[in-house]
Order: C-alpha cells, then structure tokens, then sequence
C-alpha cells in the first residue's frame, strides 16, 4: 500500500525494556495525524486513564507529525505535535498537548515514522538515535545534567556531525555508535543535514513542571510540562536522521497552491504593504517582544514556512527565540537597563537561559509578577515567611534571571514549593486570596492567562476552559490587535466591523456559516449559543487543522487579506485552502467541512479521555479572580477592541475593558455548549449516541463500564 | 554570444575500466587516457544564483525540488541542498549549495559512459549541464569528482543512478515549462526571494560568484541589512 | 517641541530620578501580537522614559489620563504633569501622545542629570 503523505509506520519505544517496536499507521489513519492519532494511541495505549500527574510511570506520551509534515504545505510542514497528561496544572494535569516547530517532524517522516509512542520508564538515564528504520537506545549518562543546547551539540559530536555548514554528504552507514546490525541494504543513504534532535534540559531532568521540550536553539514544546514527562521516563533527548521522502499525491497540485499561496495571498515584495491585514500573508516579519539587536540578521523558519518569524542573528545570543520568551523578564529588565540596547539585550540573554534550562517561560509572565509582589510586600525573601535566598533586589540583572530560573528548574529555593504548580504553591503558602485578587492571573487549570483576557476575549478563555490548557489558538484575536493597533495610531481601519464579521462568517462552516453575531462580544451577546457555535467551531477547526494536520497556529486560519482585492483569505479557500493541500498530498477528497468534522471526532476523544481522568463540569470554572474582579479600563492597555453590535444592530469596533464574567452566567453558557456538542449537560459527560454517531461506540463503552457516560437528553 | 571551451578531464583509474550493456545499447566506460582528450562544452545559458544571507532556512526549496522532479518531498533527492546550523551566528549559520553548471563542468568531464556521455550540456535545455538517468550507469564518478561541498551531485538510493540539478527541464510533476527560460522551481517557491535565475555565467574562479546580493528596500524595511 | 518648564531644584532633580515605593507603582502593560498583552509597573521616570521609547515592535500600554496625577503626586513633579496633561489633551491619537510624553520625560531627566551633575 501507497502512503500518501504517510511514511507509513509509527515508532513504540518500551522505555523499561528499551525495545523498539514499529506499528502500522493504517488503523489509525482515520485520525489524519498529529493529535488526532496521538490521542487514539494513547486511548490504546495508556493502560490506566485516570492517572492525573504526568510523571506517572503509566503515562504514554506522543510526539506526532502530520501528513503535510516534511512538504510543502505553506506554514505546515514542519510542525510537530506532543500529546500525553501533563505536568502540574490545577487542580488535577489533563490529558494535553504542546507543539513545536523546526526540523524534527521533517526529518522524523524522511526517516520512515509517522510518530513515536514512548511508554514505560527506562531505568537509568537514555537517550534515542534514530537513523531511517535502526533505532538504538543509548546511555545518557554523560548527557545528564547538561543543557539542552549542550546535549544538541554533544549528541552532534557523538555523531561526528561537523559543526557549522558546508558539510559533506554523509553515508548514514558511517556514522558512528551504530549496533551490529549493519547497514547492508541501505548502503548509500545519504544527506546533507544535520539530525534533528528533540530534548529536554535540567528543568524537564528535575521533573518540574513546565519543562519544556527543545529542538535546535529555540523550537520548544512548552505547556503541558512534557520535559517533565521525559524526565520521569529517563528520557534525554531523540535524535533522528532519515534520508528517505514522502510520496505526495498530487504533486502538481501540491505546488501550484504553494505558489498561489505566495503569488495571491501573501504580501508582494516589490509593492510591500508591511501592515496587511492577513495572517497567512505577511512578509518574515520578527516575533520578538524587544527592539530589535542588530539588523544584522536574518529571518529563520521552521521547515515549509512561508514566512519565518524568528530570527539569527551576528551577536551571539537570542537565536531563535522569538515570541514571550523574549520578554518574560521584560518589565524588570527595564528597571534596571540603562537603554533600549541593553533591556534587548538582558532580555534575549534571558531567553537563551530558558532555552537552555528547558523551562516554559510563560509561566513567568504572570508568575513573577506576582513573586515580586510577594517580595516587595515583605512576604518572600530572606528570612520572610516564605523564605527565599534569591537576589530579589537585584531582579531585572541577567544574574537574577539565572539565579531563578536554576532555582526553578532544579527544584530549590522557591523552586521547591512551586515543583508542582504555582496554584499549588499558592495555596500552600496560604495565598489563596490571590487567587481571589488576581494577584495571581492564572485564569484557568492552573496556568497562565495568555495576554488576550477571558474577560474581554471569549474565544481564548471559553476554549481554554472548555478545553485542557490555555487555549493559545489566535484564530481570531488579530482582530483585537489590529483594530486595537490602528485605535491607537488613529490610522483608518483596513476594514470595518460590519464587513470583518461578515467574511469571517462566510469561512465559519458549519456551525456559524452567515451568522457574524458569534463575533458579536458585547455584553448583551456574551453568554449566548452564537459565542458557543464559534468557540466550537474554533475547537473542532484546531483539532484537525492544526494540531493534527499541523498548520501554524499563527499563520493559520487566514480569515481575511487585505492582499487580495475582496479581502477574502486563504482558508477554506478552493485555490489554496486547508483543504486543498490536505487532498493533495494524501489523496483524500475532504472538503473544508469534513476536516472540522474530523477536529470533532478528536475532541469527543479527547473529552472521553479527560472524563475517565475524573473530569465533571462542575471542575470546570475560571480562576476566582475572573468572577470577582473587572478587566480595569485602561490600565494596562487603552481598550480591547473587538466587533460588537450596538443596539440598533449595528457593528462597531467596542472596548471590551471594565468587565468581569457573571459565574451563574457561565454555568448556562457551559449547558448550551454541552448541549450543542452533544453531551450531558448535567455532566459535561459525551452521551453513547453522539460517540456513535462518529463510529466511537467503543468509546462509549468504556465510558460506561467506568459509570461516566453522559445521558442522552430525553 | 556562445562561448566554446575545450576542458581537459581528468583520468579515472584502470580500475575503473568496465564495459556494461543494456537493453537500450551498449555503454562504454573509458579509462582515464582515453577522458583526457579534449571536450567540447557550451557554456550553459542559464544559473542559479542565491543570497546567502537571505536564506531563512525553511527548507522549501529543498522539497520542492525533490517534488517537482520526483513526485515526493526530500531532502537527500533536492538538487539544492541547504545546511543550517541552529547554534551557529548569522551569516555563517546557513549554506546554499546549489550547481552551479560549470564552464568546466567536471562531473561531466568524468562521466565515463560512451558513446554518449550520461553527464552532459543538452542542447534543448540552453546546454544546462545534465545527467541522463537512462544512460546513467551509478558508478558515482561524478559524486565524488564535483569539486565543491557538498557535492552537487545527489544519489538516488532507490534507483542507484546520479542525479544533478537540470534549472528544472525535467520536471514532470510540475504544470508549468521549466529549464531555462522556463520555471526554476527552488526561486519560484522561495518566501524570501534568495534564489534567482540569470542566463550571465558568474565568474568562474570565484567561489562566491553565485553569492548575490538579493535584498532590497522591502528587505530593509523589515530590519534586515542590505549590507 | 518646545519644553516650557523651568529646571528642577536640586531636590526634586533628585526626586526625578528616583524610583517610588513598590506601593506608589503605576501600572502599565504592553501588546505585541501575538503574544498580547503583557502586564508590568513602572516605578521611575528613567523606567517609564524607557517604557514610552518607540520601537517597530510592541506598543506600550498606560492610561494617559492618570498619568500626570501619578507624576504630581508620587514622582513630586507638578510642573512636569501639568506639561504632559496638556500634551494628552492635545493629542490627535493615542501613540502620538506616548511619544510626546515620552519626549517631555526625557527633557526632564536631561534637566534634573544636568541640575545633579553641577551640584556635584
């Protein structure tokens, strides 16, 4: 049989007995990839679905490709995606998912693997060398304690992977530290590359939670805590070489929607418009959070990308980082920088230390914030009743942001107490009014709020709720920032409010399909079944198309673009839509539609596995703070703005700021989205006829034999 | 104007001296004596040039190569090889290897295949330097004796025959003309614009001379030196 | 621009120069997508001065309104509050009234360095 888009296998590493096995992708085809198989093994997998820490020896963790991984798909081919139960949430860690970019998912599928399943706990410390179909597993004994850059760089060595460019090809049958097996059959594979390898650091060594998972300088698995995960399984790193490829379809295809991609949709060079409104479409423009370093750079992507957003540059630090870990320290590097260069440059140094360390520095975005709070109100510091030896007086130096972030990754100083969560934490520390307060803006499951408050952006916080994590899915808030963003520079708005609710409607098959009232944030439209129809529109888009078919959370949906004359965006599109690559490259004739349902299947497995986890809706509420306290006007930012409809009916651009959530409210949002996807409201529970509808009676099953099948209204 | 060189090849070793056959003729390997004499070699009418400090390493020129010629997505099939290293500082950190269709073209002065060179300037193709897969008998000679690193040419595991880059002339699974004057799929498909076509041979002797500078206003304005 | 405020004494040049107490902070925040909107105190004119200095990338967040009672009542500056309320009532758009603040500051941490340095 012909894998199109499929290398065809998917690798089971047995950790405890360092065995290597290769399963079939057929069976688990009908997931399309990505999340979607990673939660069908671990539902086959996973022997014990009620574990609720990820550090349990029962947990199978899977990092997963796609078949657009390794291709052209614009902002698609080099995503990869990682699902097991996490690390460290509140009040119990979910069955989760992270993704990364870069190289791995390419090189994993030219190697011969769809994706790796590793279950079981090694022994003593190891690490994976993969090399087309030889798997070996090694000691890591000298690779433990070291960083994550160190490890990339030592597993290289160990290789004898020259460093820098401009290398020969290698025959992978001389590489060193193979087994007796030999390399007979495949005497001439051959390639230029370097291996992709994917590892954690001290923090993911320590078990802590939020340890990440880093591939090259700066792709990193963030949330979930799944360095942890690998920590707790002895796991140091994979590294993985192939010098195979992916048969594709319809080539032709394939590559006529790439250059359409470019030629209609994305930003043209010689006439740029540096401002258009698309997401898909924008020239590499940098995700870094500081001025930039130096334009002595370049933009760096990850594989198939048609627009990176990271950077490398001459001076020697803050290599692809991009995003919030250039600014996790920011606010108080400016306390202390003498100027613009040296707050970019304390800041980028910072970033390359949670790289190292293999921390997810999102947690520091609100964290430290409050930590600083604790110490300036003389509750944290030396001697104080929580006690911490840290330089606090010195925060915003680059001697402070090592000084922390070792103490958080390797569980000392205050690093003991938050080693399994920062609610956790809280309340141990007899902070729960902070919880209360917002002194502590952890919005929902004991992670941070994200920069797009639940109070004003509904998408972001229902889906967080409504899901495992913080959402981190900007479908749909560049239109806070774009509108917001011309607010502030008084510039004419690209487009008006009547007509941006109306294009996204058009794309908001099935479930909102001409209904732009689901946009509609207003107070009045807050809490109502259109709000639920997008947030589960949202939901089953990402499931599918971008954490299993892996398109770019921050390229895709493309909604709208002001690079094409009637403002109509590339998604769902029938030249270059999702859809359309999805069939060139597998040979499948979905349409846009069918793949959202396909993101529906995935979710329903999804909530059936966090139910055997213990999950009911009465767990499922925001932080108190969300309730209790308003989204203060102004204080932070000047407005939230965002598509509303006034009384008369009319769209408009509103400020969303000087709100809260009504909880009693919520709770009836909350029936009517569990009534829209088909399960008990009473609950939160899937009912056996809506599993059944999608040929998930076995799920149902064991849902029932558990006593957590949902009711099917009467 | 067409320019005509007459490049001395280099022998190959009496080792090498094989006669094989095939359905579709005999082909003759020569042993280096007889490869010393002088070829006749057009100049090819058309090159690749590339930025290399442009690059944003997404590979995608990579795959599509590999696409357009092969119908599937590699690295090892490309044409074009890009090498990146994460841990290492712009500019060195990204290599653009492209063929750069010698005047002398080595690979092809070595092709041992007679009467007719596997490894040659096709004449319906502006003389682009190119390996006839049917004719190609997988002895690596032109692997090994391409002069540059990495090697520019690519062998195919699979079929066990030299491949190289042909500006696209032979690009079934590609809807559109390639070869010069045609589509070079690697430039078309590139997001940032770090690959170009010219029909001007760059300077020989230079081993930068496919190295150009691509940036331009649009690059400055994104923050991006045009240095 | 045109500053229109005499040079500080030696006290408050002091003043200008230093930051407040933890409980005397102003909040601010700022949005960059995609990240959003990240929150953070200024505690210091040096501090806000670096805040409000433009760049391609991030947009700094901060309530204009309440800033010059900030600056009279915890900075002790009264005269450079009433210069920057008239430049917010002024302005045409909210970034042009970031950059103008912005350069009014740093007019006055030129003064007060300048006023510190000849006293020493």
């Amino acid at each position: 049989m012909t894998y199109h888009g499929y290398a065809g296998k998917i690798l089971r590493l047995d950790m405890t007995n360092r065995k290597a096995v290769a399963i079939d992708t057929a069976p688990y085809r009908r997931w399309g990839g990505g999340h979607g198989m990673g939660s069908a093994l671990f539902w086959d997998f996973c022997t014990d679905k009620t574990i609720t820490d990820g550090r349990h020896p029962a947990n199978v963790c899977c990092v997963m490709t796609s078949p657009l991984c390794g291709t052209i798909v614009p902002s698609a081919g080099g995503r990869c995606e990682v699902v097991g139960v996490g690390v460290g949430q509140y009040p119990v860690s979910w069955f989760t998912r992270s993704n990364f970019g870069g190289r791995f998912s390419t090189m994993l599928k030219y190697a011969g693997w769809d994706g790796i399943v590793i279950e079981g706990t090694a022994d003593e410390p190891v690490w994976i060398d993969i090399r087309n179909d030889q798997v070996l597993f090694h000691t890591a004994d000298d690779l433990w304690g070291k960083d994550t850059w160190a490890t990339q760089q030592e597993i290289r060595k160990l290789l004898h992977i020259k460093r820098g460019t401009q290398a020969h090809w290698q025959n992978l049958d001389a590489l060193p530290l193979a087994d007796d097996r030999g390399y007979a059959e495949q005497q001439s594979d051959r390639t230029t590359q370097k291996p992709a390898i994917l590892c954690i650091g001290p923090a993911g060594e320590y078990q802590t939670p939020h340890a990440a998972l880093i591939h090259d300088a700066g792709n990193g698995a963030g949330q979930g805590g799944f360095g942890a995960v690998w920590g707790s399984k002895n796991l140091k790193a994979i590294s993985v070489i192939g010098t195979g490829g992916i048969k594709v379809h319809d080539p032709k295809t394939l590559l006529r929607a790439r250059m359409i991609t470019k030629e209609k949709y994305v930003v043209n060079w010689q006439t740029p418009d540096f401002h258009a409104w698309t997401r898909v479409g924008n020239l590499p423009k940098p995700l870094i959070q500081t001025a930039m370093p130096t334009d002595e750079r370049r933009p760096q992507a990850c594989q198939g990308c048609i627009n990176g957003c990271r950077s490398r540059y001459n001076i020697g630090y803050g290599n692809e980082s991009a995003c919030q870990e250039t600014f996790w320290y920011g606010p108080y590097v400016r306390k202390i920088a003498k100027n613009s260069a040296e707050d970019t440059e304390i800041n980028l140094k910072s970033a390359d230390i949670v790289q190292k360390y293999g921390l997810n520095s999102f947690v520091l975005q609100p964290g430290l914030h409050w930590l600083e709070h604790l110490y300036e109100e003389g509750i944290l510091g030396p001697g104080r009743q929580i006690p911490s030896e840290l330089p606090w007086q010195s925060i915003g130096t680059l001697d402070f942001a090592e000084k922390l972030i070792h103490a958080l990754s390797t569980k000392t100083d205050i690093g003991a107490d938050l080693a399994e969560g920062w609610v956790q934490a809280a309340l141990k520390w007899g902070r729960e009014e902070d919880l209360h307060t917002g002194a502590l803006q952890f919005s929902y499951w004991g992670v941070p709020e994200h920069g797009y408050d639940p109070r004003a952006e509904l998408e972001w916080g229902y889906g967080s709720l409504m899901g495992d994590r913080d959402t981190n899915t900007h479908c749909f808030n560049y239109i806070f920032t774009n509108v917001s963003a011309a607010f502030a520079f008084g510039k004419p708005l690209r487009i008006g409010a009547e007509q941006m609710v109306t294009l996204h409607a058009k794309k908001l098959s099935p479930y909102a399909k001409d209904r732009p009232e689901v946009l509609d944030y207003s107070d009045a439209n807050m809490y109502s079944e259109a709000v639920a129809q997008l947030v589960r529109w949202q939901q089953h888009y990402c499931r599918f198309y971008k954490n299993s078919a892996l398109f770019c959370d921050l390229k895709w949906p493309d909604f709208v673009n002001t690079n094409v004359s009637n403002f109509e965006g590339a998604t769902g599109s029938l030249d270059a839509g999702e859809q359309v690559f999805w069939n060139a490259v597998t040979g499948d004739a979905i349409s846009f539609e069918e793949g959202i349902e396909i993101g529906r299947r995935i979710w329903n497995l999804d909530n059936a596995i966090w139910v055997l986890q213990g999950r009911h809706r009465d767990m499922v509420h925001f932080a108190p703070y969300i309730y209790k306290t308003i989204y203060k006007k102004g204080e932070i930012f000047p407005f939230f703005m965002w598509t509303c409809r006034d009384d008369n009916g009319n769209w408009r651009y509103q400020d969303l700021m000087g709100r809260s959530l009504d909880r009693e409210k919520v709770e009836e949002w909350k029936s009517i989205f569990y009534q829209l996807e088909g399960w008990d409201s009473k609950t939160g529970w899937p009912t056996r006829t809506t599993l059944e509808q999608m040929e998930m009676g076995y799920v149902a099953d064991t849902l029932e034999a558990a006593g957590k099948l949902g009711e099917d209204a009467s | 104007m067409k320019h005509t060189k007459h490049i001395e090849s280099s022998g190959i070793t009496r080792r090498q001296f094989l006669v094989t056959s095939s359905a579709a003729g005999a082909a003759l390997i020569l042993p280096g004596s007889l490869l010393a004499i002088p070829v006749s070699m057009p100049d090819s009418e058309g090159y690749l040039l590339v930025d290399l400090k442009k690059c944003q390493g997404c590979g995608t020129c990579m795959m599509a190569c590999a696409l357009a010629h092969s119908g599937e997505a590699s690295y090892s099939l490309s044409r074009i090889q890009i090498q990146q290293d994460s841990f290492a500082n712009w500019p060195d950190d990204v290599f653009m290897a492209i063929c750069r269709q010698c005047e002398d073209a080595p690979c092809v002065s070595v092709c041992p295949v007679r009467p007719v060179r596997a490894n040659k300037p096709n004449p319906d193709w502006g003389y682009a330097r190119m390996i006839d897969q049917n004719l190609c008998i997988g002895c690596k000679q032109c692997l090994t004796r391409c002069p540059f690193t990495p090697s520019r040419i690519q062998w195919d595991a699979l079929q066990q025959k030299s491949q190289k880059c042909d500006l696209c002339a032979n690009t079934p699974y590609l809807d559109e003309q390639g070869g010069p004057g045609g589509v070079q799929v690697c430039a078309r498909v590139c997001p940032v614009n770090a690959i170009t076509f010219t029909t001007e041979m760059p300077e020989q002797g230079a081993p930068s001379s496919y190295n150009t500078n691509l940036r331009d206003s649009a690059w400055l304005k994104l923050g991006m030196t045009t240095k | 621009m045109i500053y229109g405020f005499a040079l500080p004494s030696e006290a408050l040049s002091r003043k200008i120069l230093t930051p407040v107490a933890f409980k005397e902070r102003f909040p601010a925040g700022r949005l960059k997508p995609p990240v959003g909107i990240i929150g953070g105190d200024i505690r210091s004119l040096v501090e806000l001065h670096l805040f409000l200095e433009p760049d391609e990338a991030t947009l700094p967040g901060i309530d204009l309104q309440t800033l010059p009672n900030w600056i009279a009542q915890s900075i002790g500056d009264p005269e450079l509050a009433e210069s920057i309320r008239a430049v917010v009532s002024a302005r045409n758009n909210y970034v042009e009234g970031c950059q103008k603040v912005y350069e009014l500051v740093g007019h006055r941490l030129n003064q007060a360095r300048m006023v510190l340095k000849e006293a020493t």
